[in-house]
């Protein structure tokens, strides 16, 4: 599908925030609050961004007043409320930190906003996990993958920030290992989601326009091309090869990005570098993840070139060019 | 009650009839328009119903399907329960499913949660449309009751299309269903479409005419 740049934001920076909120509330009980404050500040910005970005996901904001009649069945009106609340209790902890109030309020306050920051996570994730049509995303993967990618970006955010605050290498080390190993794990998550992927695409090719095992060849979707104007969930799907070098590039920054990390507690310029890394990762990874999910509706706007290998049934990409 | 539409697939030519019909009627109705982005030298753009052309089988054995494809108005309709706003919805009474555009976003969650890829999105207004089963005339009194049908059902030369009330068992959707095994779309996806479709029967065997009296003798002589 046509991947929407708003969602891209929204996901990795909120995602991206979570990770960094819940990641200081871990670590503040040994961190003087003036150097944990600039990455709640950093956090918030996160936050706010992607916050702001949801907005111009939204085509008509006129009806943005009803987004929250939903919470019994949406996963997309829970989204708006735990991500609003989660931003706001980010707000409110920082202006906690500034002012005089008892270290034991300060870390009530961060631990509940990392409570708050993992159910906003959870709920964004259950939005894709949730849809059946979406063959991709429909798998227990989704989940881990998803906030797994938002806490170790975040958490790579949170140690650069330390590390240019001069939070004392003791508790940085500790941190930044953390980071490696869970970046090492979240390489083995995505690479099981991705056999997810793959069999979604396999499960198109077993259903033969949806009319059983006889082998169908699609001919005309009814107009002049696919609809990729009017359903962005068709738009053409990625060629192999670039599938092949995102995968290793996600791969390389995300996971090779965690290690750098977890090996450069002397070195702050280096970490900054790392995590900056792990974040440009956590981009091409969600790109990826939208750009390759494959909807049940392609049976019949499919516009995959016929290979060799592809079974009969399959079309040609030329069947749909006027 | 659940009003749908049964297409024959051993009736539909694949004439367009429906998909033009549709878009003509919505065009100019109170849920459209259906826009395209250049009319007159490319129609392309959003279509509430569309026909896809299949070749079943491998050559030589091969034959031509036609597929009308629109909104299948599914008892469990997944694009429902999504929408964040309430703007897409399931009418309690006769068991369409609609969109108020007045609450929608256009976040087109409910067009990936639809396994059928038959919403579209509008980018002029921002909203999703998708096929109503012309509500507006099915609750048009100023129609003669035999008018009140969806318009490619109306429009459909070969009669395959055939529009009533699935869950009455005397319905002749419902009889059509039962006796000749209408079938849905993706069951397997949980949606359960209203929308079923008569399958194809089997084409008899051809014989060459120098043949013919051979097997009239061979069979009934």
């Amino acid at each position: 599908m046509k991947p929407p740049v708003s969602l891209l934001l929204l996901t990795v920076w909120n995602g991206a925030a979570v990770g960094a909120v819940v990641t200081l509330a871990l670590c503040a009980p040994g961190l003087p609050r003036a150097l944990v404050e600039p990455a709640v500040a950093v956090a918030l910005v996160l936050g706010a961004g992607g916050g702001a970005a949801s907005f111009f996901h939204m085509h008509r904001l006129t009806a943005a007043r009803y987004v929250l009649s939903r919470l019994r069945t949406s996963w997309l009106s829970r989204e708006a409320l735990t991500t609003g609340l989660f931003v706001a209790a980010t707000a409110a902890t920082l202006a906690l930190g500034r002012s005089p109030a008892s270290p034991g309020v300060w870390r009530a306050a961060q631990a509940v906003t990392a409570c708050l920051g993992l159910a906003a996570a959870f709920v964004t994730a259950m939005i894709y996990r949730t849809i059946p049509a979406m063959r991709s995303w429909h798998s227990p993967w989704t989940v881990p993958a998803m906030m797994g990618v938002g806490l170790v970006s975040g958490a790579a955010v949170a140690a650069a920030v330390l590390a240019l605050a001069g939070a004392p290498t003791t508790v940085r080390g500790e941190l930044d290992a953390a980071v490696g190993a869970a970046g090492l794990l979240l390489g083995g998550v995505k690479i099981r989601q991705w056999t997810v992927f793959a069999g979604a695409w396999a499960w198109l090719d077993r259903q033969h326009a949806g009319l059983g095992p006889v082998a169908y060849r699609l001919h005309d979707t009814g107009t002049s091309r696919p609809p990729y104007r009017t359903q962005t969930q068709v738009w053409p799907a990625v060629p192999a090869p670039v599938r092949r070098r995102l995968k290793a590039g996600i791969l390389v920054a995300l996971v090779g990005g965690s290690v750098l990390l977890a090996f450069s507690t002397p070195l702050p310029p280096v970490t900054v570098g790392a995590a900056a890394t792990v974040l440009a990762g956590a981009f091409l990874e969600r790109w990826l993840f939208f750009a390759d999910a494959v909807h049940s509706s392609r049976l019949w706007f499919t516009d995959r070139p016929q290979t060799q290998t592809a079974p009969v049934g399959r079309p040609s990409a030329r069947s749909f060019r006027p | 009650m659940q009003l749908t539409i049964i297409t024959d697939l051993n009736k539909c030519v694949g004439c367009k009839s429906c998909q033009v019909s549709c878009k003509s009627h919505n065009t100019a109705g109170p849920f459209g328009p259906v826009p395209d982005e250049d009319p007159y030298h490319d129609p392309d753009g959003m279509w509430w119903n569309r026909i896809v052309t299949l070749e079943a089988g491998t050559y030589p054995a091969t034959e031509v399907l036609y597929l009308p494809k629109a909104c299948m108005h599914c008892y469990d309709a997944p694009c429902v329960p999504v929408c964040p706003t309430g703007a897409s919805f399931k009418r309690a009474d006769n068991g369409v499913v609609l969109v108020d555009y007045d609450r929608c976003i256009g976040c087109q969650l409910c067009m990936w949660a639809c396994p059928y890829g038959v919403r579209e999105f509008d980018h002029h207004e921002g909203v999703v449309k998708k096929c109503t089963l012309c509500i507006d005339r099915l609750e048009d009194p100023a129609l003669p009751p035999e008018e009140r049908v969806p318009a490619c059902v109306q429009s459909c030369p070969t009669h395959a299309r055939v529009f009533g009330d699935l869950d009455d068992p005397t319905s002749e959707v419902s009889r059509l269903v039962a006796a000749q095994g209408g079938f849905q779309l993706l069951p397997e996806l949980g949606a359960r479409p209203a929308v079923h479709y008569l399958p194809r029967r089997p084409v008899p065997a051809r014989v060459a005419p120098d043949e013919l009296d051979a097997l009239v003798e061979e069979r009934y002589g």
